[in-house]
């Protein structure tokens, strides 16, 4: 009985069902907030999406450009050379991707020393997110680490944004210039107050500080670091420099724009401050 | 090509784009999704394309990790605004198909100012949208034809006949 109207009327429960899933989404989800934590099912649902992709970022992330390089037509002497220099290639690069990993890794424990105060959790970038309108990181972490939503997130360069979302073995990582991202912000020179917002657009990865007061002074280079205020960053984190002040448009503050310290397009390994002793 | 095959293809789109999506920067981002999309609402019926957009949603949403649902609403306004196009466009992967597809990515995109104007005032969110929105709508504009192009493809593979009439011998 209920398979044959289902059957008659599938067209209307599919487009109902379409309309009714975004929408139980939606008004389950934390809005326009970064941090959200999420149910069982989500989190072991993204683990095949997790593992394909950090799969595909290791496979070609160090020598995947360079691995199948090869001649096919050449005298024998001159395959065997080529193959010989294909293979040197191909073990240079690897180096190289050893040495720079090396260098990353060191900068990471520099950090780590520097800040012994810190729990800090690490963990790899494996992915991006695919649309142009937000700016998150997916990160692999092992599966006994303990994270939540909202944790700082961090690397040797400074602040690389808050934890958004927790799955099994992974999670989405909003950064600095991500729309929904605010951190109370501090001038390392004038301790001049401002909160940086992501702007997630113009010209990539940079964001806005605002609610920087008119009778401070902020001059382009200016280093911006965590005021520790709201509770979520620690102090003193550098967020990163001054790029650009703008003339006031909300009468009492100023504004300026904001490079991030952090390198995301680059970014391979980062910490996540899962607390403080 | 059954359903099951088209979201699995879909899936491995756009997991890679995730992986490597950081080589081409966060300017001119491609929206695989909205072409996903805009393959099944040209190509698919109501219920075959609208059960492959269900299964590929929460991946979806999972991979763009933006405010919950509203890029899964934007994508079946653009569903359902394909199959008002079914069969009144260019049968191949050309200019006009092309065109269909970036003003798919821009409903797409006032579909969730739209929401995000009814909800809740996320002004940045907001501006990053109104801002994305059109650079967006050419880039996927162009990755939808070669979607389109790749997915049409395996469909002629699998089921050679698709939307061809075909003289039969029947016993």
């Amino acid at each position: 009985m209920l398979l044959a109207w289902l059957e008659h009327h599938r067209r209307k429960v599919v487009a109902m069902a379409l309309l009714l899933v975004p929408l139980v989404m939606f008004a389950t989800s934390a809005g326009a907030t970064p941090g959200k934590d999420v149910g069982a099912p989500a989190r072991y649902a993204a683990v095949p999406m997790g593992w394909t992709q950090s799969k595909v970022s290791a496979l070609l992330g160090v020598t995947g450009l360079f691995g199948g390089a090869g001649s096919s037509e050449l005298r024998d002497e001159n395959a065997r050379l080529q193959a010989e220099v294909d293979r040197l290639r191909e073990e240079n690069t690897r180096l190289i991707g050893v040495l720079q990993e090396n260098g990353r890794l060191r900068e990471l424990v520099g950090f780590r020393e520097r800040h012994p105060e810190y729990n800090l959790i690490p963990a790899r970038v494996i992915a991006r997110d695919t649309s142009p309108f937000f700016r998150v990181l997916k990160v692999e972490i092992s599966a006994d680490a303990k994270l939540k939503p909202r944790m700082p997130v961090v690397s040797a360069q400074g602040v690389v944004g808050q934890v958004h979302q927790v799955f099994e073995g992974y999670a989405d990582v909003v950064i600095v210039s991500d729309p929904r991202s605010r951190i109370d912000v501090v001038s390392q020179r004038n301790r001049a107050q401002g909160v940086v917002e992501g702007l997630g657009h113009e010209r990539d990865y940079q964001g806005r500080i605002s609610y920087l007061s008119e009778r401070d002074e902020v001059v382009v280079g200016d280093v911006m670091v965590t005021s520790g205020m709201g509770g979520i960053f620690p102090r003193e984190l550098v967020v990163g420099t001054v790029a650009e002040v703008q003339e006031s448009q909300r009468g009492l503050f100023q504004e300026a724009v904001i490079s991030p310290s952090v390198d995301f397009s680059r970014l391979e390994e980062v910490f996540v401050i899962a607390g403080a002793e | 090509m059954p359903t099951l095959i088209v979201v699995v293809v879909a899936w491995l789109m756009l997991v890679v784009q995730g992986a490597v999506g950081g080589w081409f920067g966060e300017w001119l981002v491609p929206q695989l999704a909205i072409s996903v999309v805009v393959f099944l609402g040209l190509e698919r019926t109501m219920v075959a394309g609208g059960v492959a957009l269900l299964m590929l949603m929460w991946p979806v949403e999972w991979l763009v990790g933006g405010v919950g649902g509203i890029y899964s609403l934007g994508l079946v306004a653009v569903f359902f605004m394909m199959q008002l196009f079914r069969g009144r466009v260019q049968g191949s992967w050309g200019l006009s198909r092309g065109i269909v597809a970036g003003l798919a990515t821009l409903v797409h995109s006032l579909v969730m100012l739209l929401v995000l104007t009814l909800s809740e005032s996320g002004e940045r969110v907001m501006a990053s949208i109104a801002w994305q929105m059109w650079t967006s709508c050419v880039a996927t504009a162009l990755a939808t034809l070669v979607v389109g192009r790749v997915l049409g493809r395996l469909d002629r593979l699998m089921d050679p006949r698709r939307g061809r009439n075909v003289l039969e011998f029947r016993s």
